[in-house]
């Protein structure tokens, strides 16, 4: 329901923002360069630090260029064992209620926007973090993804290196803090 | 309603316009740096980091990275020094032409090689340069080969302290 509004919004919006765009695109006409086109920032959180950190670079950016953010969170869902008469199986089932406190807290993260201006849509989605972030990437045709990355734990793959690989749009990854020079491979010459 | 939602959207357009460069947008990418290997997908990458550049204002410095080769070590050490100098001298050439033919605007790009390590390469130059943003590149390789290639951009993206904007590869830009 929500997104269904949000959509249909944006392009009045765009249209009306072309005439204040055409006025100033003559400087990169000369170069024979288009500008970037981005209408829609799509911002996966989930309420850490890093994502908190991605949400700042994100607004200026949405702001400058005039693209609207959309906040998403993605809930794990409540994974239940059952059997309907052909053998087990397990049914995963969108959390409701904490699907209604996520939207809660995103609603309330898209309000805290300083700059009226640059407006917030959220989504919730129910599944795994990275195939629902790409899904959700598709689904609202987002130009450009803005994650936070927290400091690199373990071996494992992080959300945001999974989705940099799958992802149908570049991908912004903001660092929660500087990390420190490791030594990514062997040694050189 | 209608009619005032639209002055006022209009009016932010204006003041937009009016103010030109804004603060916001100089502090936030003042600096890209481009890591390129000579592919389409890196021409790719090249080209949205211009496009970039010229919304924000921004320069670009275009980064390639050769490996060393280690079979070369059985070499004199003052030998070794003259080899490295006509690698450089040859990728610098290379790069050159790659970003004249990549690039679509005016705009002139600072074209560094450096040698050695790719990833470690990559950071280092972000540091020194002050970057504020890395624009790279995936291969788009899957499967196995992903598994036993890996891929560069991620590993830069684990190791840089500046945001990285990683550009997929397939897609045409």
């Amino acid at each position: 329901m929500k997104r269904r509004t949000t959509r249909l919004n944006v392009p009045a919006k765009q249209a009306r923002l072309s005439q204040s765009r055409s006025v100033k695109s003559p400087s990169n006409e000369v170069h024979g360069l288009s500008r970037l086109k981005v209408q829609h920032i799509l911002v996966p959180t989930d309420f850490s630090t890093a994502a908190r950190r991605a949400l700042q670079y994100a607004r200026p950016l949405a702001k400058r260029l005039r693209a609207e953010l959309v906040l998403l969170h993605v809930v794990p869902p409540l994974v239940c064992p059952a059997d309907y008469g052909y053998g087990p199986v397990l049914r995963r089932v969108p959390d409701e209620n904490e699907v209604r406190a996520a939207m809660k807290h995103l609603r309330s993260i898209a309000r805290r926007s300083r700059e009226p201006s640059c407006c917030a849509t959220s989504v919730v989605r129910s599944g795994a973090a990275p195939e629902e972030i790409i899904r959700a990437a598709r689904c609202l045709k987002a130009d450009l993804i803005v994650m936070g990355e927290s400091a690199v734990k373990g071996s494992g793959k992080s959300t945001a290196e999974i989705t940099i690989r799958e992802a149908p749009c570049p991908v912004l990854v903001v660092r929660e803090s500087g990390a420190k020079l490791v030594k990514p491979g062997k040694a050189r010459l | 309603m209608t009619i005032s939602a639209a002055s006022k959207s209009e009016g932010a357009g204006l003041a937009i316009v009016n103010h030109g460069k804004s603060m916001s947008k100089k502090s936030l990418l003042d600096h890209l740096l481009v890591p390129v290997d000579f592919s389409d997908c890196s021409k790719g990458a090249l080209r949205y980091a211009q496009t970039i550049a010229a919304d924000f204002g921004s320069k670009v410095t275009v980064l390639n990275v050769t490996p060393l080769n280690d079979g070369l070590l059985h070499l004199g050490a003052d030998q070794l020094k003259t080899l490295d100098e006509e690698l450089r001298e040859n990728q610098r050439r290379k790069l050159v032409g790659f970003v004249k033919r990549a690039s679509r605007s005016l705009e002139p790009a600072q074209c560094v090689v450096r040698l050695g390590h790719p990833v470690e390469e990559i950071i280092r130059e972000a540091e020194d340069i002050g970057a504020a943003a890395i624009v790279i590149s995936t291969r788009g390789l899957s499967g196995i080969r992903h598994a036993v290639i890996g891929s560069t951009a991620e590993r830069v993206v684990r190791h840089a302290k500046c945001p990285v904007w990683v550009v997929p590869g397939r897609k045409r830009l």
